[in-house]
């Protein structure tokens, strides 16, 4: 659905056991690299207004249409304290009215032009898309342009909008026992870094909000300088730099200070919560600080993360569902493509009747495992040939190479989209096993176990049970 | 779709001006159809931009073919395809899976059962084979069969868990009762206890083989490549289809008044279904539904219900309705959630629409709106093989040929808006509606 916390979604990881690997590196030219890996070039247009606003243009005529996204730089993780969901909050009200158009009219124009729109909102982005045939590229982005700069943020559009909020969030965190227990985790995990926020915010923070705080977030970061526009489909490349330069050109850019710094100090001793709420079966998670793509050891953690937890065949999935069978689901899950370092989970979720402490226990068995032993170069080969054709496939569908490619230009660069399978391939046993040992040691873990209270007519009011077993 | 004849249609429907849209080419669905000795139809839609194969098969084999006592079984028929061959082991399996990027995976519904399997050109042999083994050699070994058993009913427990689950499930129940559309493809624990090896081998047999079944390649290959591989891996395959246990679906009871199912359970929202049992998607009046529902709850926030519940009101982040229409019959449901004290409030807007549109139907310029939306978004929304591929196949199940984008088109252009007031009016039925809240009852207080 609408304006979607996309993070928020991801981070529900029982439904998305495996992330596609984005990796980093150069892109390659031939189809063939020299490690025989099979790579499809990306053929992406890049270009840049002269306010310094980019555009990343790639072609694809399967279909009679396309794609047209806006990314801007700012994410839950810019939010200043207290304002904890603004910029979520922001991207709901960016469809409430400009100088041009009325409350109503944006989506109008759009539906009525047989196009769908949306927006989601992450810790290190923002973005707004388009879905629409190819001829009407120029009257999207002559909306996108608009709310760039002419945004109207009126109480009376306000006032709805901070409840539809509300009702987002109790659906996506409060009544979703994991999605409640990954919002404890990461508030656990991170001390300082904004990460520990969620992305909708606290519940205490989204009612508090003034249109002042809306007002001045919008004035920093919305800004030609600190925007991406990403068009994917079927479409001539001069004319839509043409129409970029037509619609955004004129939008003066301002001075920007940049994106708040921020880093993580070195965690230094396990950490431990317990979320006592409603559920009909326990559910644990772990997790671990660990670099993204800025770091050497990225490649090997995307590997250990697919060996570890990367579908039907990977190691916690074999032992704890199919061998042992005390588990329903089981994985890991690795950011490699982020602005800074995100974490590496492995969770587990227990079978009827199993503990959540046996899981825990096995899954950081195979850890240890792993460590002991290695990994064998069929193994290897294998998760290679996996990543490889996932990469491959990942190409298919015109929204999500779109979304590949705003991702990765935020953390950094867009080729991260592709080029990485060279440094995957040249990952050995032996790196595997160190990244293991360096980041999936307990000083640096912390564990976040759901301990259910059987949902019952007469049960305690949830009310109470959300600030059970807090730790924070 | 000849888009002059479109804008004469529209134009002559039409009187205020509109930015009037004009239907994306429908060209990038048009696909060969091929119907195969045994039976079997292939369909293809060959593409070579991406070094990429997306295939399906269809195949009879759905929750209505299964005796009611073991409801569950074609489920685990499905699932269990991939746990073992004559050939090949069920680790042998994934191993392969994995190696080509995912690989073959079986899903049941309630109508039909699908294998599906995406693959790099250079897999498409070893891929083919595979597929080809699981579909017609399994072993259904006795053993992952009680471990498939136990993980269905962890996995049913785990549901119950999501309150839009718990809502669904008394809904279709009411609404269909023991016909196919009104249980769980999973089964319930007490059938899928029942359940033996023998039962699989047998539902396999009458359900799998080329008799009914639909082979679609989307992507970089030709119909020739395509028949060949077909009939070189399946070629010969007999199933023997025995009596369909199917039962018809019985008429609603109750006639006169809503039907209120309340379920108490913890949750900061109530969640609220209602709709009523409704029309095939072979039924003639669907386009005019499918106008009607757009511009009432379908069409997202252009919708009646979301503009004045959510973008007014702000009592919920979604709300909308749809026809779920079936193969022999199907329903209308309008799904909502919303704080336990709101419920009331939502519930009576969402009446208020309702009825409505029933008494005064819509204006102009909604209609051309909905119609403009809905041609144009059409061809827009195959970005994907995967998208294009499940196009076809529900096409193909439905009877359709592969003509049926520009007829689609064209019945939507033709709706009047008398006839979207009719279908208001006779597919939707509060008087047999079934509304089903999920929430703290002692705060929704629910005046229904």
């Amino acid at each position: 659905m609408r304006r979607i916390a996309l993070a928020l979604i991801a981070a529900l990881l029982t439904a998305y056991p495996v992330s596609i690997a984005v990796g980093g590196g150069e892109i390659s030219g031939g189809p063939v690299d020299s490690s025989g890996l099979l790579q499809v070039p990306w053929r992406v247009t890049e270009h840049r207004l002269s306010n310094g606003m980019r555009a990343l243009l790639l072609q694809d005529r399967r279909a009679p249409s396309i794609v047209f996204q806006v990314w801007y730089g700012v994410g839950s993780r810019d939010e200043p304290k207290g304002k904890t969901g603004v910029a979520h909050m922001l991207e709901h009200m960016m469809f409430r009215g400009t100088t041009k158009y009325g409350p109503k009219e944006f989506s109008n124009i759009v539906m009525r032009n047989g196009g769908t729109h949306n927006a989601f909102t992450s810790f290190d982005y923002t973005a707004y898309f388009e879905r629409i045939a190819s001829d009407r590229l120029g009257l999207v982005m002559g909306l996108e342009a608009d709310r760039m700069i002419n945004l109207v943020l009126k109480e009376e559009e306000l006032a709805p909008e901070r409840k539809v909020v509300m009702e987002e969030r109790r659906s996506r965190t409060e009544d979703s026992p994991t999605g409640a227990l990954f919002e404890k985790l990461r508030a656990t995990s991170y001390t300082k870094h904004a990460y520990r926020n969620p992305i909708i915010g606290w519940a205490a923070d989204i009612d508090g909000y003034s249109l002042e705080d809306l007002g001045d977030f919008y004035k920093r970061y919305y800004t030609p300088n600190n925007a991406t526009a990403v068009i994917v489909g079927d479409f001539e490349v001069d004319e839509a730099i043409r129409l970029l330069e037509k619609h955004f050109g004129p939008i003066p850019s301002r001075p920007f200070e940049g994106r708040p710094q921020m880093t993580e100090p070195e965690q230094t001793a396990p950490r431990r919560l317990t979320l006592r709420k409603e559920a009909q079966l326990p559910y644990v998670a772990m997790a671990h600080h660990a670099p993204n793509w800025k770091n050497e050891d990225g490649p090997a953690l995307l590997m250990l993360e697919n060996i570890l937890g990367g579908g039907e065949t990977s190691r916690l999935y074999q032992r704890l569902v199919r061998k042992d069978a005390i588990a329903l689901g089981a994985g890991a899950d690795y950011t490699y493509v982020s602005l800074d370092p995100m974490l590496f989970y492995l969770y587990g979720q227990p079978a009827p009747g199993k503990k959540a402490i046996d899981v825990e226990k096995t899954i950081l068995d195979e850890v240890n495992r792993l460590i002991r032993k290695g990994v064998s170069k069929e193994e290897l080969e294998r998760n290679l040939r996996s990543v490889e054709a996932r990469t491959i496939f990942a190409m298919d569908s015109h929204f999500y190479r779109a979304m590949q490619l705003g991702r990765a230009m935020i953390a950094g660069d867009w080729r991260l989209v592709s080029g990485y399978l060279p440094s995957l391939a040249k990952v050995t046993s032996a790196d595997i096993v160190r990244v293991a040992k360096k980041y999936l040691r307990s000083q640096n873990r912390t564990t976040a176990t759901l301990v259910p209270i059987p949902p019952g007519e007469k049960q305690p009011q949830p009310k109470n049970a959300k600030n059970q077993g807090e730790s924070r | 779709m000849n888009p002059l004849r479109w804008i004469l249609r529209a134009a002559g429907a039409l009187i205020i001006s509109l930015a009037v849209s004009l239907p994306a080419s429908a060209a990038v669905l048009t696909y060969d159809r091929e119907e195969l000795p045994g039976g079997a139809v292939l369909l293809v839609k060959e593409s070579q931009e991406l070094p990429i194969i997306t295939i399906r098969v269809s195949f009879p084999g759905g929750t209505r073919y299964e005796p009611l006592e073991k409801q569950g079984l074609a489920n685990l028929t499905a699932g269990m395809l991939v746990r073992g061959t004559r050939r090949r082991s069920s680790s042998a399996i994934e191993k392969l899976n994995d190696r080509i990027g995912g690989g073959v995976g079986v899903s049941a519904g309630r109508d039909f059962s699908a294998a599906s399997i995406r693959l790099l050109t250079r897999d498409l042999e070893r891929g083919m084979d595979l597929l080809a083994d699981v579909l017609r050699r399994p072993l259904f070994p006795g053993k992952e069969l009680e471990k498939m058993k136990t993980r269905t009913l962890g996995g049913l427990q785990r549901k119950k868990d999501r309150p839009g689950h718990l809502a669904d499930r008394a809904f279709r129940e009411r609404l269909f009762g023991s016909h196919p559309y009104g249980r769980q493809v999973e089964g319930t624990p007490e059938t899928i206890k029942k359940i033996r090896r023998k039962d699989l081998v047998k539902f396999h047999r009458q359900r799998y083989g080329m008799k009914g079944a639909i082979f679609i390649f989307v992507g970089d290959i030709s119909l020739a490549r395509a028949r060949g591989l077909v009939m070189g891996h399946f070629g010969g395959w007999r199933s023997r289809p025995g009596p369909s246990p199917v039962e018809p679906a019985g008429s609603n009871e109750a006639k006169g008044k809503m039907t209120i199912i309340k379920i108490d359970r913890p949750f900061k929202q109530a969640t609220v279904l209602l709709g009523n049992r409704s029309i095939s998607r072979r039924h003639k009046d669907f386009y005019a539904a499918r106008v009607m529902n757009y511009i009432l709850g379908g069409g997202s926030f252009e919708s009646r219900i979301t503009k004045n519940i959510r973008e007014e009101k702000g009592l919920v982040y979604s709300a909308y309705s749809y026809f779920a229409a079936g193969m022999d019959t199907g329903h209308w449901r309008l799904s909502l959630q919303t704080k336990n004290a709101s419920a009331n409030q939502a519930i009576a807007e969402a009446i208020i629409e309702i009825r409505k549109m029933q008494d005064e139907g819509v204006g102009d310029r909604e209609l051309s709106e909905a119609k403009a939306f809905i041609t144009g978004n059409f061809a827009t929304r195959f970005q994907s093989s995967s998208r294009i591929a499940e196009y076809i196949l529900a096409v193909e199940r439905l009877g359709f040929g592969p003509g049926y984008a520009d007829e689609y088109l064209d019945l939507i252009s033709a709706v009047t808006k008398d006839q979207v007031q009719k279908a208001a009016k006779k597919h939707i039925r509060l008087d047999e509606a079934v509304l089903t809240v999920v929430g703290i009852l002692d705060e929704a207080k629910l005046e229904y």
